[in-house]
């Protein structure tokens, strides 16, 4: 009886020993799942962050970069020294109760012009930097 | 006694089927789960790797060809084109990017030479391609990819842009 009792024991041990390391596989595994999906929403957040910084960019190189900044992106808005533009979770231009990303565009005059261009995104009221681009153009 | 030993037998082998059985659901869905995600990376990679060709493709044939009546804007039944015309050796030649067939197209030839859609070298696969003048020097580029994913993108032309009406 206390033979077979301790054959059970040991089962019962075998069998938890296995169900812990399939756990841990399990674990390992959906980690990795996971990174490799907010990799990627990040890498879409980056690429977006680039064309729309360097899109800015090439707007503010005209000669009336305000008013281009303005004739382009139509929902955007006057912030001070800057003009924010906003799109939504897919990334078409948006108004801001609706934006999930902000461009912060800004034109700094001095003996050259610089030209800057940040994308953020927004979670709430925080928002974080994906990307920034700077540039400069000379004054005529 | 016996019918004891016999109960704790069957028992033991339904909790180790049930087991395998388990481990065999979950094994699955973990299966299951990884080749969606897998799935979706390879989409939004592709999507990525369409839109981001076509972009650059274009913004640096933009710049490129940024010389005095070097960019022009057409189209042709319709659809949009942008005409980069280059001189060399007294001759005058033409790179037409378009879309046809899906496809974001290249074609450089001679300017007296007849221009045809299907002659054009394929770039990248493309849903939708659409081009207009914002300003005298400002184009806005749209494009869809295979996967819907949409891009837009402004180039300045400090040369100018000619044809093409305004937005």
């Amino acid at each position: 009886m206390n033979k077979q009792k301790s054959r059970s024991s040991i089962m019962l041990m075998e069998i938890i020993v296995t169900v812990c390391l399939f756990m841990i596989c399990g674990a390992i595994c959906i980690q990795f799942f996971v990174n490799a999906y907010l990799a990627d929403k990040k890498t879409e957040d980056l690429n977006s962050a680039v064309l729309w910084a360097s899109s800015s960019i090439e707007i503010m190189k005209s000669e009336d970069a305000k008013g281009a900044l303005e004739k382009c992106y139509a929902l955007g808005e006057n912030a001070g020294k800057a003009y924010l533009v906003y799109f939504d979770e897919d990334r078409n231009e948006c108004k801001k109760a609706a934006a999930k990303y902000v461009v912060e565009d800004t034109i700094d005059e001095g003996k050259m012009i610089t030209l800057t261009s940040k994308v953020y995104k927004l979670d709430g009221k925080d928002k974080k930097l994906i990307y920034e681009l700077t540039t400069q153009k000379a004054v005529y | 006694m016996n019918f004891t030993k016999r109960r704790g037998a069957v028992v033991d082998f339904i909790f180790v089927l049930a087991l395998l059985g388990a481990f065999a659901v979950s094994a699955l869905f973990v299966v299951i789960f990884g080749a969606k995600v897998f799935g979706n990376t390879t989409k939004e990679m592709d999507s990525n790797f369409a839109r981001r060709t076509a972009c650059f493709y274009v913004e640096e044939k933009l710049r490129a060809f940024d010389t005095a009546d070097g960019v022009e804007l057409s189209d042709y039944d319709g659809a949009p084109i942008i005409k980069l015309i280059q001189k060399a050796n007294d001759s005058e030649y033409v790179t037409y990017l378009y879309m046809e067939e899906y496809s974001l197209m290249e074609y450089t030839v001679p300017a007296d030479i007849e221009f045809k859609l299907r002659d054009g070298r394929k770039i990248v696969g493309l849903e939708e391609f659409e081009v207009s003048k914002v300003s005298d020097n400002i184009l806005h580029v749209h494009l869809v990819d295979e996967e819907g994913g949409v891009s837009d993108f402004y180039k300045y032309v400090q040369c100018g842009i000619e044809g093409g009406a305004d937005e």
